[in-house]
């Protein structure tokens, strides 16, 4: 039941993500609404379960854009080492979930700008930093603010049914 | 510690995963895709991506309109007295076009041939920050394939077709860092050729590379494709006009920053060459 609510959730959030949000881009960036997935799940649920929701992210991710391993590897990367967090943090707060998203960003652009060869060597670090890394961990970092309040309610729906 | 049999098979099957992927990152050769996934991942995104790209066109339209009424009341009077004097000079144009049809006739003249193109509306783009492709509403079950030139309705070049759904086609714009084509100056005298690559930290730019260092070439000159570096883009398709010209690698080749005629912001309609 979990995995398929979850499912729908990613769906949503890949139809949100390539569809509103590239039309709107909120400091010029796509915020990347399927990596705040996965660190949230991770976050309220563990390892294991932030690599399974990495997992389905990364694909739903590469199959669209056409460049299969890259986004399937880092997004599980994401859940597995945001999902080390679970049981160190107070679950009903807010502002640690918006400091490793904001981290996390980093962590996942770099290791993606390192993955291509094609950008690599063709974008100074600087430049990727100032225009797009540090916009997008600031507009994921306020995305977070409504995912994850309404995954931390729904995990406790679950648990109680 | 001890796992359960469901997390063992779990972590199993990410390891495989894991390699996998790394294997598809290292791997050169050539990837024969399973389109099944992809094209059902598409044909489900497309209707929302439809949805979308309508209202945001109707939008757009309706706030010109209301921004810009004067200014559209001027361009309409305008407009109105210019199509007057268009359909003039239209009758002698029509004279015109059958004399020069005689004439080639009788100069056995080869008839020129257009392009064979399909006419497809911008319904997306990939959600990617650092290179963003395009999607189109026809795919394969139009006749699009892989590697198809796309140009504007103007005829300038937007890209080449990176890959076809049933529905539903993704094409690389040429501002992108992973597109490039073989470029040429048009001028007579010049005819310099060189590659033509997007540059990843500027949109609105292309980079003219690989230009002789002892080659003819001035600011504004024209670029158009070469046709000569593959077969996939036929010869003499606009790309854009020369901004500034500079040495490279201590004065053994030149560079020329190109200002592509495409424009990016009101791209709601392309072409897909089919045959040329």
């Amino acid at each position: 039941m979990r995995k398929l609510i979850y499912g729908g959730i990613l769906l949503f959030a890949i139809v949100l993500q390539s569809t509103f949000f590239i039309l709107v881009r909120p400091l010029g960036v796509i915020p990347d609404l399927l990596m705040i997935v996965v660190i949230c799940g991770a976050l309220l649920r563990g390892s294991l379960f932030g690599i399974q929701l990495g997992l389905g992210a990364g694909i739903l991710l590469d199959l669209l854009l056409g460049n299969f391993g890259v986004n399937t590897l880092l997004k599980i990367i994401v859940g597995y080492l945001a999902g080390l967090l679970e049981g160190k943090i107070f679950k009903n707060h807010i502002i640690i979930p918006m400091m490793i998203v904001f981290i996390m960003t980093f962590v996942h652009e770099f290791l993606f700008l390192f993955l291509s060869e094609q950008l690599i060597f063709s974008i100074s670090p600087l430049w990727a930093l100032k225009a797009k890394i540090f916009p997008l961990a600031i507009t994921n970092l306020v995305c977070i603010i409504p995912i994850y309040p309404s995954l931390y309610l729904l995990e406790k729906k679950i648990y109680y049914y | 510690m001890k796992l359960s049999g469901g997390k063992k098979t779990w972590i199993i099957l990410i390891i495989i995963i894991v390699l996998l992927s790394m294997g598809f990152l290292i791997w050169r050769g050539p990837i024969k895709e399973t389109n099944f996934p992809k094209n059902v991942l598409s044909e489900f995104l497309r209707p929302f991506q439809k949805i979308v790209a309508n209202v945001h066109h109707s939008v757009n339209e309706y706030f010109t309109l209301l921004t810009n009424l004067k200014e559209i009341q001027e361009e309409n009077k305008s407009l109105s007295d210019q199509v007057e004097k268009l359909q003039l000079q239209m009758t002698d144009y029509n004279k015109i076009v059958l004399e020069n049809n005689r004439l080639c006739k009788l100069l056995a003249f080869k008839e020129l041939v257009p392009f064979k193109t399909v006419g497809a509306k911008v319904i997306g783009m990939t959600p990617n920050n650092w290179i963003q492709d395009i999607i189109i509403d026809r795919g394969y079950s139009d006749g699009i394939q892989e590697k198809m030139p796309v140009i504007t309705y103007n005829g300038a070049l937007v890209g080449q077709i990176k890959s076809v759904s049933a529905n539903t086609a993704t094409l690389v714009l040429l501002s992108e860092v992973n597109f490039a084509v073989g470029g040429r100056i048009e001028r007579e005298e010049s005819r310099a050729i060189g590659i033509v690559r997007g540059l990843a930290e500027r949109q609105d730019m292309l980079l003219l590379d690989q230009i002789a260092w002892d080659t003819d070439i001035q600011e504004g000159d024209f670029v158009v494709t070469s046709g000569l570096t593959t077969s996939n883009f036929p010869m003499g398709i606009p790309i854009g006009e020369v901004i500034r010209i500079k040495e490279e690698n201590f004065g053994a080749i030149q560079q020329a920053e190109i200002k592509p005629f495409l424009n990016l912001s009101p791209l709601e309609e392309v072409l897909i060459i089919l045959e040329f």
